[in-house]
């Protein structure tokens, strides 16, 4: 319990941290007199859950499939004026924070989460003068969740926990329907777990529609055609080094021969260092390849039961400390990142070459959002898999950038 | 911004910190399987070392085939019960009689073993089993056999020596029946299954050979018992092994001694050659020490002798219908 707490406290923390920084950027020292232009948004979303539970399937309290959701969400966000440095490199780039109200249908058994959020926005391509078409992401918290209770809610084991990170990824048409008004309606996807930090954690994944309206306040002008300087890139491109550090918790489940699979009681720590040198393709993206070095204190604990018979109930389970070299990971990954205003997404595939016992010994896939707070500090905030399918843990901490120009 | 750097830094720390999963990790106080210690007399003392100290003595379980008493004790030598609680010095003291083996938890990385005595005549297995509430595992102990005890001294009680006499023993008895008018001369051997007896009573105890071999030896000792010279009670070298209940002992009489016994024409005569008995009983205290140990015992009863030391031949007619 005092673990679920202190990951809440990371995640809101995480997000506060983010919002800070926006604010921060909105009201930064761009020594254009005006350098921001407000925007404020709506938007519904209905959606499908994808089934990929019994729980969905009707295996519930309810006795009825749980295959159809809606939220409704209100935005706050802004562009960076055209006439400044951010506003001539990303014109279409639209930040902020957003708040969505979920409904499943089926709020005793998973609740009615309300979503905490940062978004961005930014146009994939131009179709007409006043139609593009344009992405936005999501990252944030979803509280409120009904989580798995063995009595009161013995049903729902896709839930672990009331608060869940949520993810969202959409793809929208963007027609101007006035200067300052604009008509938003697309597709995206939306995960929701807790990244291991308690289980059940199975996931709730869904797949909507979306429509809203999002409106500029002051004089809203776009630059169609940025004026920003070309670059020679050949000449202008250069190296940064990115060096993070990062930690977090994580839940562990134990497979004893001849045994049920047991959840192991507790949170696990886990520490990090990544140093990633990244080139300079463009403005918008940067490669590199990165080496990562990751402890984990559950790593491999599963050869190292204590137990002489193997107890019935979890909370009976006692392990040694596997030795250094078995919790112990480095590993090199190739980095693409994509570079926006504030934010830039980094993902990542690797494999450990150092590393010891079946726990660390696999391909990895990272997938990290960077908050840049100043310069050259960054807020990092990722997720790691196991070969492509197997949760493992966030990584959430922060990085410094060499080089940085 | 430096400081507000080093503040996340320490938060980040902190979170770490505080989530390390402490509670689900034990320290393994003894690694691997199982552990063999083999103790003997001339390294009598072996002291195992733990990893840490999360664990407590559970049992001694032993497989010598004999029943022992186990003593706890703490480290004052205040009696305790026994199993201990975890990290909780104390002594265990394995007793028998042929038994003497301590277990001393002194501190809590520590368990020391000491054998003083194993008189069983093979080496002895004992399991130590030692754990906590997760883990158990056994110390597997190979005692060897230590040194014997020794003959000190025999004491008789010759105030209370006592000869009985007039005894007679049958040693054979034959019925002939001469159908013939002439008479025939049978031949006797009196002393041919002679022997002197000798027999050690304790009514305090049940007399096992077995017990005698675990304390002196494979190869009992001999002891000296009196003989009986101009009716007097004289220890001249005539030995006995200590520890045999009853034993047969050679005489000088002349085994092939013989005697013609003749049975008339017609007769039907039982012929029964008896020995004439020299018998006494004494009261002994055979007293017994090891020389490693310095533990000393004594074993007292009643000491029996019977000497055949002459023959007596009966002949009886039957009645020829009988």
């Amino acid at each position: 319990m005092r673990i679920n707490k202190t990951i809440r406290k990371i995640i809101i923390s995480c997000l506060l941290l983010m919002c800070i920084i926006i604010d921060v950027f909105a009201g930064g020292n761009d020594t254009t007199s005006r350098k921001i232009i407000h925007m404020l948004g709506a938007d519904l979303k209905p959606g499908y859950t994808f089934p990929t539970h019994e729980f969905f399937k009707g295996s519930n309290q309810a006795g009825r499939k749980i295959n159809t959701t809606l939220s409704g969400h209100l935005k706050y966000g802004f562009r960076f004026a055209p006439d400044t440095y951010s506003g001539k490199l990303f014109p279409y780039a639209i930040q902020g924070i957003g708040i969505g109200y979920n409904t499943f249908f089926n709020s005793s058994e998973l609740g009615n989460p309300l979503n905490v959020y940062i978004f961005q926005t930014s146009r994939v391509a131009s179709i007409a003068p006043n139609l593009s078409f344009d992405y936005e992401w999501n990252f944030g918290a979803a509280f409120g969740w009904k989580k798995y209770d063995e009595e009161k809610n013995p049903f729902n084991m896709v839930v672990g926990s009331k608060i869940n990170a949520y993810i969202n990824l959409g793809f929208l048409l963007n027609w101007q329907m006035t200067p300052s008004t604009y008509l938003r309606g697309g597709v995206g996807v939306s995960h929701y777990s807790n990244g291991n930090t308690s289980y059940p954690n199975s996931g709730v994944n869904t797949i909507g529609a979306s429509i809203g309206v999002a409106h500029f306040f002051g004089k809203n002008t776009e630059k169609r055609s940025t004026n920003f300087p070309s670059q020679n890139h050949a000449l202008h491109s250069y190296i940064t080094y990115d060096l993070i550090v990062y930690g977090a918790t994580r839940k562990k489940g134990v497979f004893p021969e001849d045994q049920s699979p047991m959840l192991v009681p507790g949170s696990f720590a886990i520490a990090g260092l990544n140093f990633n040198p990244l080139y300079h393709f463009s403005n918008y993206f940067r490669a590199g390849i990165s080496l990562d070095l990751q402890v984990d204190e559950s790593a491999n604990i599963g050869k190292h039961i204590a137990n002489t018979y193997i107890p019935s109930e979890p909370e009976k389970l006692r392990f040694y400390r596997p030795p250094f070299r078995e919790q112990f990971s480095a590993g090199l990954s190739l980095r693409g990142e994509i570079v926006m205003p504030i934010f830039s997404i980094n993902l990542g595939i690797g494999k450990n070459f150092l590393c010891k016992g079946d726990d660390t010994s696999s391909f990895y896939q990272t997938f990290v959002l960077k908050t840049h707070i100043t310069h050259n500090i960054f807020l990092h905030t990722g997720y790691q898999l196991y070969r492509f399918k197997e949760p493992n843990n966030l990584m959430i901490g922060l990085g410094y950038r060499f080089n940085a120009k | 911004m430096e400081i507000k750097i080093h503040k996340l830094l320490y938060l980040s720390m902190l979170i770490f910190q505080s989530g390390c999963n402490s509670d689900v990790f034990v320290e393994d106080f003894l690694p691997g399987e199982q552990m063999d210690v083999a103790i003997s007399e001339t390294d009598n003392t072996k002291e195992i070392n733990f990893k840490s100290d999360n664990w407590r003595l559970l049992e001694i379980v032993s497989f010598m085939g004999a029943p022992f008493t186990t003593r706890a004790y703490t480290l004052d030598g205040e009696p305790t019960s026994f199993p201990f609680g975890e990290k909780e010095p104390a002594i265990v003291h394995c007793l028998s009689d042929f038994i003497d083996f301590r277990v001393e938890k002194r501190g809590g990385n520590k368990l020391q073993l000491t054998l003083n005595e194993n008189l069983m005549n093979e080496d002895v297995t004992m399991l130590i089993k030692v754990g906590n509430d997760y883990k158990e595992q056994q110390i597997k102990l190979l005692l060897a056999p230590t040194s014997k005890y020794q003959i000190d001294s025999v004491v008789y009680d010759w105030d209370k020596f006592e000869i009985h006499e007039g005894n007679l023993k049958e040693m054979e008895s034959i019925i002939i029946n001469n159908k013939l008018s002439a008479p025939v001369t049978f031949v006797v051997y009196p002393f041919r299954k002679s022997a002197r007896e000798i027999h050690f009573y304790d009514p305090t105890m049940l007399w096992e050979e077995e017990l005698f071999k675990r304390l002196l030896g494979t190869t009992l000792p001999q002891i000296t018992i009196p003989d009986i010279v101009d009716a007097q009670p004289v220890c001249n070298h005539t030995k006995v092994f200590f520890g045999l209940n009853y034993q047969r002992l050679e005489t000088n009489l002349d085994k092939e001694l013989y005697v013609d016994v003749t049975i008339d024409g017609f007769d039907k005569s039982e012929i029964s050659v008896f020995n004439v008995l020299e018998k006494y009983s004494v009261p002994y205290k055979v007293f017994i020490s090891n020389p490693k140990t310095d533990k000393k015992r004594v074993f007292s009863g009643e000491l029996y002798s019977s000497r055949p030391v002459d023959y007596f031949i009966l002949k009886k007619v039957l009645d020829e219908d009988k």
